[in-house]
Parts: C-alpha cells; structure tokens; sequence
C-alpha cells in the first residue's frame, strides 16, 4: 500500500482531464467533468499537449484553476498529477477511451473508482456520489471514504456551463508537469478498420433504446409517428406481433416470442397491452415507459412510467416537446462552438431553458 | 495454451438486483436464482471453439464470490470448461472493483494462464473496468468488447465494433493477453445431460485470500473506496402514472421530463 491511500486528502483539488476535440477546442468531455468539479473542489485542469491562448480561455472559462501542462500520455500524466497534488477526485466522462484511463489510473493510484456518477456533492461526511446503475433503474448514493478516487461522469449528467463571473479566473497559469513516464501499457495494434455492414448497425436486439407499437397506435400512419420518435431518441422501431401481422410494421420488427428478444436501456411501449409473450421479449428492459388507452393494460404495470392516455395526441406533443428541448440544449451548452473561438456562450434562451433540478423526482401523478 | 474464462454470478435478466442490509448486492440472499452472466457464457462458448481447434487447450474457469457462486462455476464446466478456481472467503464480502482486480490478479497469477476471457461488462454492475483493471494488474494487452477472437499460434485477433457501432476493428496482440467479450458473441449451447453430470466429477478447487498472500485488510468492506448510504430502487414502488386525457400536453411534457432525468435524451 502507498501513501495514495490516506484516510484524508490533503487538498480539494479535483484533477480533470483537458481532453482536446480534432479540431482544437476543448472537448465536451472535458467540459462537463470541469462543471462538475466546480461543485465539489478547485478544478484543476491536465493536458497532455500544448496549451494554446484558446485551450486557455476556454480553460478559465469553465472555472479551472490551475492548468497542468504535460508531455507524456494521459494515463502517465494523471497518475503524476495525483501523486503531486493529492486531490480528492479524479474526474473522466465514462464512455470510450476514458474507460481504459479510468481503470488503469485506479490501479495505478490504488484508488477506488466509481463509474456513471450522475450527481456530486460536499457535505459534512465529505463527497457525495449518486450513481446510476441497472440501466438508470436503480440509484446508490455513496460518499467517498479513500482519497484520491476515480469517478466516471455520465456523460451529459453535468450539462457544461461557464463559470459563473465571480468565479472565473483572468486566464490559469500554465505550469509544467515533469511526469516521469512508467512502462508503457501493452496495447493491441489495429490491424483492419471496416466500415459495418448497414444492417448490422442498428439491431433491435442490440439497440439501446427500442420505440415499439401495437394494435393501439391504430394505422401504419400512426408507426411514421413512432419511427420519428425513434430517430429522435437515437432508437430502433418495433412492433408487437398483432401490428405486424396488420401489415404496419415489417416482420423483422416484431417483439415477441418467437421473434426478437431485446434488453435496451430504454423500451417505449406505444399502443401495447402487453400479451405474455411481448413481454417475455421484453424482459431484459431497463426503464420501460408505456403509453395505452387502457388503464388496466398489462403492460403498464410493468412499466417505471406509465401514461393512461391517447397516443393520436400525445405523440405529437411529446415529439415537439423533445425537439425544442433538443434545441434549447444545443443552444445553451455548448458553451464554446466550433467555429467561434473565444465567443462566450451565447445563451439567449436562457430564461425559457427549463431549468431542470439537479435530482429531480418522476412527476408525481 | 491455459485459458482462463472469468466468470461472474449475477441476479437473473430482468430483475434489479436485490441488497442485503448493508447495501450490498445480495447474492447469497433469498433468491436462488442467481445465474451465469450473459456476456460470461459467450466467454466460455468462445474458449470452448478455441479448443475444439487445437490439441493443447486447458479452459479453466475462475471466479470470486460466496459459496453459492459454486453453482455458476458448475454451471460453467456443464458447457465444457476442463476445471474450476473458486475464490471464496468471508472477508471478500462488499469489495470493490479495486479489490476484485487485486484478487482477480492474484488468482489469475497463481492459476497461470495464455489467455484470459471475460465478459465485458456484468449485467448488474456493468462497471466494465475489472478487464483492463486486471490487464494493468498483469501487464498484458487488452482487447477490450470483443464479439469474437480468432487465435494463432501465439497471437490472437480480436474483432470489435467500435463506439459509434459503424466500424468494424480487428485489433491484434500477441499471447499472453486478455480479451472482454460482449453479448453480441456466440451463445453458449445448451449443454446435454451427461455433460451436466459429468461437471459434478471435475475439479473445483477453493482458494481463500491466505491461499493468495493477500492482506484481508484491503479487500472487502474496509478495503472500499467509498461507502454506500442508500440505495433506491426506481421501480420498486411499482410504475409512475400520468393521465394524459385531459391535457395531452403536459403529460408529453412529463415524460420529456422523465426521459431527461434518466438521462436518455
């Protein structure tokens, strides 16, 4: 055991990686880990190449203290930090190669790591962590007892925003970190990139998000609703057996059993009573959300959120709803676009933004 | 070749996983029906089809947990598995992921191995670190979610699709080396009935933390790096209602809601 494993930390400092986009702003990835930092600690901020005027503004911007400039790769780097810093976090957005980071820096600072972290707070018994697991079904709150730890960020969980004004530094000088590179991980070499197949790319068995609909939605008109809805949540379309026996949906779509068997993390039910067999298929659903006329339709008690309701005239209220949310969004968080270096966010909307709190509880009914 | 297939007990497909009064995953608990991880299952099907193609293969397959987990590991060498590693002692209970990989690694040293396989993520978890936690641990390569590896003489490749799912890498690596599997991969066959009597007469053998020089200290509870307070199940209270007749409107605008709060939009 190391020194890493102190019952305290000596600082509040909360390391967060300053992962650049191919274009050379800084990446959302980065920006939400920094947002959140500003909650529970001083952000401070590592990067692994040169920190130019705009990485710099953006930096302070999102209220990082102090910047690290290293050389080496992001791994080495971090661990560095941490052992100089002796911060209380480690922050990385989960999801792709911050995976891989995470893991290995956990291992090499001997620090526990908490993946899909959705909310953060300082309180009297130190860090508190609530973390989504299941699929989002089921909610841990936990607060961090060995310092430094290694949490993962659900990405989008911290929306970015810019510090507010008191709160943003002139510009965070830029120091250098001597980073003393380890033995370099074993990685395997990329021999073959191919572009998938069409086909394979969005399998319903696979797919994270399932839009389906049955005898309730009425017409094959009623399905282009639900194809929308699908495009819109980035899912796949389904359909129960009856509808696709009613020619609305095609055959491969079909849920049920026999037919396909799916476990995404989110199941829209649209105009499903929910016979035995669709829900067999469905077993493996994460968060089910069921609209249907009929109260006492079986789906609906398998359901987290059910609606009692007529989908002719919700489906177009939700799909607007979602699209002006979708705008807001693009609106308001993406504090520093592409194509304007240096702008300040430019948050008109902001008044109208609904301003969702930080945990809050379904709709009551 | 020694192939270790890690394999993992987890609540069966659909159900939340039940806790225990000390907010851990009950795995021991009143239901029974704890079952062999999806993604592990494609694991052991995929070391099975290695050894089908060479002479020289040994699978072994490892995990750690309560002695109820002994079920899943019988379950495991019912589909071929030539032997089984039990890690199994009472001070495991509540470790962390840190503390699994330290175990894990441990017991992966100890057991010797070419190949490691695992699933990618446990589905009641799915932190999906422990592979490249251990891979750090060994000092080996990682092929992280794989659907499927092919393995040479003393290389393996790996066949992955990459996060945005429109891409199809082949990555690989030279032996010794560890692979996560997903669920997309091979299914494992049902097994027969003589295969499922004759993983009763195969070896299972139990090691405890002293059996793998490790500190009881920093594994299990006091070895975590954060303690659970509360833990709250979303669907336990049974399903949320809206009435959407009356004002179409805002029940779309509740369930705007609802999707944002899970994160889904």
């Amino acid at each position: 055991m190391t020194d890493m494993c102190s019952p305290m930390p000596s600082t509040d400092a909360v390391l967060v990686l300053g992962a650049r986009t191919p274009h050379g702003g800084l990446s959302r990835a980065a920006a939400e880990s920094l947002t959140a930092a500003r909650r529970v600690g001083t952000p401070v901020a590592v990067l692994c190449d040169p920190a130019d005027a705009r990485t710099r503004a953006e930096l302070a911007g999102l209220g990082a203290r102090r910047v690290l400039q290293a050389t080496a790769g992001e791994i080495d780097s971090l661990a560095c930090a941490a052992r100089h810093l002796r911060p209380a976090l480690i922050l990385l957005t989960g999801g792709g190669e911050h995976t891989e980071i995470a893991a290995r820096l956990s291992v090499r600072l001997e620090a526990g790591i908490v993946t899909d972290v959705v909310a953060l707070a300082r309180g009297d018994d130190g860090i508190t962590v609530i973390q989504e697991t299941c699929g989002g079904r089921v909610r841990v709150r936990s607060t961090i007892t060995h310092s430094p730890a290694v949490l993962m960020i659900r990405p989008g969980a911290f929306p970015a925003e810019s510090a507010p004004e008191h709160d943003a530094q002139p510009l965070p000088p830029v120091e250098e970190l001597c980073v003393a590179r380890g033995t370099a991980a074993r990685t395997p070499r990329l021999v073959r990139r191919t572009p998938a197949h069409p086909l394979d790319r969005k399998l319903l068995t696979e797919a994270d998000v399932v839009v389906a609909g049955g005898r309730g939605v009425g017409s094959a008109e009623g399905f282009a609703l639900l194809a929308e809805l699908a495009e819109v949540l980035g899912g796949c379309l389904g359909a129960t057996h009856t509808a696709g026996e009613l020619g609305w949906a095609p055959d491969h779509a079909r849920i049920s059993l026999p037919g396909a068997q799916i476990r995404p993390r989110l199941y829209f039910a649209g105009g499903v009573s929910g016979s035995v067999r669709h829900r067999a298929a469905i077993r493996g659903a994460r968060t089910v959300v069921a609209v249907d006329r009929d109260p006492a339709a079986p789906i609906l008690r398998e359901a987290d959120l059910a609606v009692v309701g007529d989908l002719r005239t919700l489906l177009p209220a939700l799909l607007a709803e979602l699209r002006r949310r979708a705008r807001t969004r693009a609106a308001s968080t993406d504090p520093y676009p592409a194509d304007e270096p240096h702008a300040q966010p430019a948050r008109p909307e902001q008044p109208e933004q609904p301003q969702l709190p930080q945990l809050p509880e379904p709709a009551e009914a | 070749m020694r192939i270790v297939v890690l394999v993992k007990q987890v609540p069966d497909a659909g159900d939340a996983p039940a806790y225990a009064a000390d907010l851990t995953v009950d795995r021991a608990g009143a239901r029974p029906s704890g079952v062999l991880d999806a993604a592990d299952g494609c694991a052991i099907e995929q070391a099975m089809r290695i050894a089908r193609l060479r002479i020289d293969v040994h699978v072994t397959v490892l995990t750690m947990g309560p002695s109820q987990a002994a079920h899943t590991l019988l379950a495991a060498l019912a589909l071929g598995a030539d032997d089984a590693v039990h890690v199994c002692d009472e001070a495991l209970h509540g470790s962390d992921a840190l503390a699994t990989s330290r175990v894990l690694a441990a017991a992966l040293r100890k057991a010797g191995y070419d190949l490691v396989l695992c699933g990618a993520a446990s589905s009641d978890s799915g932190m999906a670190v422990i592979p490249v936690m251990l891979a750090e641990r060994l000092g080996v390569p990682a092929v992280c979610a794989a659907d499927a590896v092919r393995v040479q003489e003393n290389a393996i490749t790996g066949f992955c699709s990459s996060p945005s799912d429109d891409e199809l890498d082949e990555v690989a690596c030279d032996l010794p080396a560890l692979v996560s599997l997903t669920d997309r991969g091979i299914a494992p066959r049902t097994p027969a009935f003589p295969a499922l009597a004759e993983a009763r007469h195969k070896l299972l053998r139990r090691w405890s933390l002293a059996d793998l020089g490790l500190d009881p200290a920093e594994v299990g509870l006091p070895g975590a790096g954060c303690r659970v307070r509360e833990v709250e199940d979303r669907r336990a209270h049974g399903p949320v209602v809206l009435d959407a007749h009356a004002d179409p409107a805002a029940a779309a605008r509740a369930v705007a809601d609802f999707l944002t709060d899970r994160h889904f939009v």
